[in-house]
């Protein structure tokens, strides 16, 4: 019995101490592998509007739009984080994307833009600079007729 | 009683003899309180008045010798341990007869000691110093008497010579009593008075030609001698005159003041029977106003200038002797701009102490009085008391706020009351200081009497600004729309800004939330409003409620504290940048509409007149761009863009830069309309390329259109997500990304600074009281608290709204032409010297940053080498610059150590320190002010050195992501000068910046400024 209690006070007291020691301030450091951002593919459909859209353009105008394309990228575009992947098609920085379960998706407004990419090459990057450019290449015209979208990226009034 | 001389020691019995029964109490008491200290550090069962430990007496002479008598000619100098904490006491010495000689009343610090402080100066000595006997005898008194004019109140036993005093006091005893303030005495020691033994150590003192004691001068009459007795026969003698200062430690560097000393030591040598020398130190036409001390050194080959320990320093804990100018007189109105409290500077080396107006509730507040400062017309007095009272007080009369009131005798002709610790323990408040001559008449004297400060305020005492419970009860508080109907004003319609929402986001953009978590205090108010606001994560999890500890922490201040969601707009997401200041503003409208309707909760209780702004990652950048478009996209007839919100102050954690959209795509947000601050974390593995840092230098870029204050905070360790509780609960974090030897911090550390600063930064920039405004002192360094955890480096940057840029390198890319009219820069023995563009910009492909300086800045500034001690940087300044040091009297500059690899001219883990030193216009020659080194300013730590290995970034391959980061170094104006009552910064022609301090270095330097 004395020892029991021998055993017992022990282990309160070296629950106690441990209690009373004070936080470390400092912190243990974990270990992440590797995952580089991919695109694997895209799809593209076309959402047509019931009414004219108006849309603020890059450069800070209101536009008015009857329909709309909207392009799902499939790939790794890793996990939310402050600094976000860009996506470029050629020289084309996509201004506007949202994720979906495999990918990203963002539209393009303008039919004149969607000519314009026609056989760019996909690339990624951070901060306004390419980091990698997919052999991937943009061909819309090669997809036509589009499908009508759904779902995610639809807009609706 | 038991002398113990080698310690000068004295142990007083305290009358503690327990009885048997009592004794058997404490054997129990002894085991019990033992088991309870050894387990949990403290003495739970400890009686409430245990037996206290012995009192011990402390006898020093002025060199610090321990003595156990009272020699003829030597200042007695006594402290006390072993007494009750934070107590008062008179420690008096009274003749054979029981008059009393002289006193000193101070206060035990919070171990009961009171450090050794003069009781008597020179026995009674006064010598043949002072400027009154001049002035009498101009006036006519036409006695002839060489015997000075004493106007204060002589006391008995003041001697003019030493022979004098050794006929009135040689072989007396006097004695000394130790009370308290009630009267009791706790011990009354006897003093023996004797003449000078043959053993006593050395004594050296300044005199004039006849070897009598002086200890102050005229300039342009008196010739300074220093007169040795009782030195070792025959003895080689060197003497060094420097300026005076509150301590010396060994290896302090020696300046000789006199020019013909400065390449070559003044050495004398004694005849071989002889003991006792009178030198000529200085001549009449050629001292400087001043107070010095002389430093000698016997019978040692070394030359060295700098400080053996067995040099003697004249007086260690009062000034040597002054010079003074009869003619001079500075412009002395009392109470004006007359520093008194400060603290001990914790660094080494001159000044060690250092005034300031800002305290922390608990922390010890010192005194002290340059006695430069003094002029010459002062009238002095036997002794001085210094009072802590509360602002603005005084004409009624001097209430002592403290512990209890310090009294010390004052030295004749000079009055000097150094290193006094005037309050243990201050209390929250605002606070005058007066040194009240007399013996604590309680009356202040206008004319005599000094006061910190008449019209300013002495001394802010203020609590942790993290401290909680605050002074104000919270209530939580929060809002969200109502599922039905959607039309609810809780909604709001953000697609034309952002209209990609992550899958997992099940709003839709033209009906996004407004919805907010936080706290309010309770009272009439009106209350000043702060929105916090999250970045980017993973929209599943909660990110706003991750700041309720700054917001219950705001409140409790008195500050509306609301954290908002803005979680639609997280996840794989681009672009949305504008659409988070839109979300933001628009629950500014809601809060606007709240104060405006009566019955609301918030009806006439938010103070719309000062709004802060708080973000995080993206929300860092985003309160930036709320408060561009707040004005930008305002428009009072289009409801949803009514804006034209009072937004006083952003403060930015870990902000990103360049997301902005509409519009404003590759426009940099230049900050200049708010007070701004930025938080960032050495091991930021988010947000390492530092966009904080770049939008720092872009707020604020011109002196004169500047409309608030930046600053930055760079906290050595902290990451990205642990100023978010929410993010921290995450089992990786950002931090995982880094490696580095520097172990990173962990969440509480981090958020308790997060907190001090969050907390700080509003209370400064939307409360207009006086107190809140002392904060400024956190944002520039100049302070810390003590829940700032301790051993974590901060690296701070600090530009006033008012401020004069001398030198910010944006003008152009020449080294010798400076930014502000007129001034000019040499540097010299530099190399590399560069004055450029010193923006960092990270390349991703291939990876690593574009300079070999890791540098990360966006601005212009100065890359400066050396690898000899004579290098040097020389600004020059024009004329008009002297008529500006009155308005801004700080001296601020940026400078920061680079990072090299492999290392070369930075030593890796080494501080790094310098010297800057002012040059005063001056006939025939210039006259250069004293050196300061910087690290009596701030440190200059080494970079710390971060790789980072992220799963996405760089193909997962290591990169050094290391900063050169810069601090600004703040230095009052004043330093350059003190003691000097003859230098005037009105007169500043140079800044120096001499690289003389470490063999070599490589460092950052900008913003060069005189600000406020």
């Amino acid at each position: 019995m004395k020892g029991i209690t021998n055993i017992s006070v022990n282990i309160f007291i070296a629950a106690l101490v441990l209690f009373m020691l004070p936080l470390p301030i400092f912190a243990q450091q974990g270990e992440r592998k590797f995952k580089n951002i991919s695109i694997s593919s895209y799809e593209i459909s076309v959402h047509e509007f019931e009414k004219p859209f108006m849309k603020i353009d890059a450069k800070g105008t209101k536009r008015s739009y009857t329909k709309v394309y909207i392009i799902n990228l499939k790939g790794d575009f890793g996990e939310p984080s402050a600094i976000p992947v860009d996506i470029f098609i050629g020289d084309y920085k996509v201004p506007e994307y949202g994720g979906t379960k495999d990918g990203i998706y963002f539209r393009i407004y303008d039919e004149k833009l969607l000519e314009d990419l026609e056989n760019k090459q996909f690339s990624y990057g951070f901060q306004n600079q390419k980091v990698k450019t997919f052999k991937l290449r943009f061909t819309p015209n090669a997809l036509r007729p589009f499908k009508k979208a759904e779902g995610i990226g639809v807009i609706s009034f | 009683m038991k002398f113990l001389p080698k310690l000068g020691l004295r142990k007083i019995q305290r009358h503690c003899r327990p009885n048997r029964n009592s004794f058997r109490v404490m054997k129990l008491f002894v085991i019990v309180s033992s088991f309870s200290i050894l387990f949990t550090g403290c003495c739970h069962f400890c009686p409430p008045k245990p037996c206290k430990p012995s009192l011990n007496l402390i006898l020093q002479d002025s060199q610090g010798h321990s003595v156990d008598q009272i020699e003829i000619g030597r200042t007695l100098n006594v402290g006390l341990r072993g007494l009750e904490p934070n107590r008062s006491y008179r420690v008096e010495l009274t003749d054979d007869i029981g008059q009393l000689v002289s006193f000193y009343q101070l206060t035990s610090n919070r171990n009961g000691l009171i450090e050794p402080a003069p009781v008597w100066y020179h026995s009674g000595v006064v010598g043949c110093g002072g400027y009154r006997e001049e002035s009498e005898r101009s006036s006519g008194s036409g006695s002839g008497e060489e015997t000075p004019v004493i106007l204060a109140p002589r006391k008995q036993y003041t001697f003019r010579t030493l022979d004098e005093a050794h006929g009135v006091l040689a072989n007396r005893t006097f004695y000394l009593t130790i009370r308290d303030l009630q009267g009791t005495v706790i011990g009354r020691y006897p003093l023996p008075i004797v003449r000078e033994r043959d053993d006593s150590p050395p004594h050296f003192y300044f005199s004039n030609a006849q070897g009598c004691l002086m200890n102050s001068f005229i300039k342009n009459r008196d010739f300074v001698y220093l007169t040795g007795r009782n030195v070792p026969a025959g003895a080689t003698i060197q003497i060094f005159l420097v300026t005076n200062q509150y301590g010396w430690r060994p290896d302090m560097r020696l300046r000789d003041v006199r020019r013909e000393y400065q390449n070559k030591p003044h050495i004398i040598r004694l005849k071989e029977n002889q003991t006792t020398f009178t030198e000529m130190l200085w001549q009449a036409d050629l001292i400087q106003a001043g107070a010095y001390d002389a430093v000698v050194r016997i019978n040692r080959q070394e030359l060295t200038p700098k400080l053996f320990k067995d040099d003697i320093v004249t007086y260690t804990l009062d000034t040597g002797m002054m010079v003074q100018f009869l003619s001079y007189d500075p412009p002395w109105v009392p109470g004006v701009d007359f520093d008194i409290a400060g603290r001990m500077d914790k660094n080494t080396g001159y000044p060690y102490f250092e005034f300031h107006d800002v305290f922390e509730v608990g922390e010890e507040m010192w005194g002290s009085v340059d006695p430069a400062m003094v002029p010459a017309s002062h009238p002095g007095g036997n002794y001085a008391a210094y009072y802590v009272i509360k602002h603005s007080t005084a004409s009624s009369g001097l209430d002592d706020e403290t512990e209890g009131l310090e009294i010390m005798p004052m030295k004749e002709w000079c009055i000097n009351f150094s290193m006094i610790r005037i309050w243990n323990n201050p209390s929250l408040g605002e606070y005058d200081i007066v040194v009240d001559f007399g013996e604590g008449d309680d009356i202040f004297n206008v004319g005599t009497d000094f006061i910190d400060r008449s019209t300013d305020i002495g001394a802010f005492v203020l609590n942790d600004p993290s401290t909680s419970p605050g002074p104000f009860t919270t209530t939580p508080y929060s809002y969200e729309p109502a599922t039905s109907p959607v039309s609810d004003p809780l909604r709001t319609d953000v697609s034309s800004y952002f209209n990609s929402p992550d899958y997992r986001v099940t709003e839709t953009m033209d009906k996004v939330p407004l919805r907010g978590v936080g706290y309010y205090p309770n009272g009439t108010g009106p209350f000043p409003l702060v929105l916090i606001v999250h970045g980017n994560h993973n929209p599943t999890h909660a990110s706003h409620t991750g700041y309720d500890y700054l917001c219950k922490l705001l409140a409790e201040h008195g500050i509306i504290a609301i954290s908002i969601d803005e979680n639609f707009l997280n996840g794989s997401v681009s672009g949305e940048m504008d659409a988070r200041a839109i979300v933001l503003l628009r629950h500014l409208q809601r809060w606007r509409e709240w104060n405006n309707t009566p019955g609301h909760t918030f009806y006439n209780k938010v103070n719309l007149n000062k709004i802060g702004l708080s973000g995080h990652s993206r929300g860092g950048e985003a309160i930036t761009v709320t408060n561009l478009f707040n004005t930008s996209l305002h428009n009072a007839s289009d409801s949803d863009h009514n804006f034209n919100f009072n937004i006083k102050s952003l403060f930015a954690i870990a902000p990103v830069d360049g997301q902005i959209g509409t519009g404003y795509a590759g426009t940099p947000i230049v900050v200049n309309n708010a007070d701004y601050f930025i938080m960032h974390g050495s091991h930021d593995g988010d947000v390492f390329t530092f966009g904080g840092q770049k939008t720092y230098d872009r707020a604020f870029p011109n002196a004169s259109t500047a409309d608030g204050f930046k600053g930055l905070l760079f906290v050595h360790g902290a990451i990205h997500n642990y100023w978010n509780e929410e993010w921290a609960s995450h089992p990786t974090n950002d931090g995982d990304f880094i490696t580095s030897s520097l172990t990173q911090l962990n969440d509480i550390p981090q958020q308790d600074i997060g907190k001090v600063y969050v907390s700080a930064f509003f209370q400064l920039t939307l409360f207009d009281n006086e107190s809140s405004k002392a904060l400024k002192a956190l944002m520039t360094g100049d302070v810390t608290f003590s829940s700032i955890p301790s051993g974590v480096t901060l690296v701070h940057q600090y530009s006033d709204k008012e401020r004069i840029d001398l030198n910010n390198y944006e003008e152009d890319h020449n080294s010798s032409t400076g930014s502000y009219t007129g001034v000019s820069n040499a540097p010299s023995g530099l190399t590399p010297f560069i004055d450029d563009d010193i923006t960092g910009t990270w390349s991703w492909s291939p990876c690593g940053l574009n300079n070999p300086y890791y540098i990360w800045n966006q601005t212009s500034g100065v890359i400066a080498g050396w690898n000899v001690t004579t290098s040097n940087y020389e600004i020059n300044l024009p004329s008009t610059i002297g008529s500006l040091v009155n308005t801004y009297p700080y001296l601020s500059f940026r400078i920061g150590q680079i990072y090299e690899n492999p290392a070369s001219l930075n030593p890796a883990g080494a501080n790094k320190d310098l010297s800057i030193q002012l040059e005063l216009t001056s006939t025939p020659t210039p006259q250069p002010t004293h050196t300061l080194k910087v690290s009596n300013f701030d440190t200059l730590p080494y970079p710390v050195q971060t790789n980072l290995t992220h799963p996405y970034y760089c193909g997962g391959v290591s990169q050094n992501v290391t900063k050169s980061m810069m601090k600004t170094v703040r230095i009052p104006l004043r330093s350059f000068v003190v003691n000097k009552s003859d230098w005037d910064l009105i007169d500043v022609s140079k800044i120096k910046i001499k690289f003389n301090r470490s063999a070599t270095g490589l460092v950052v330097i900008d913003d060069i400024q005189l600000t406020k």
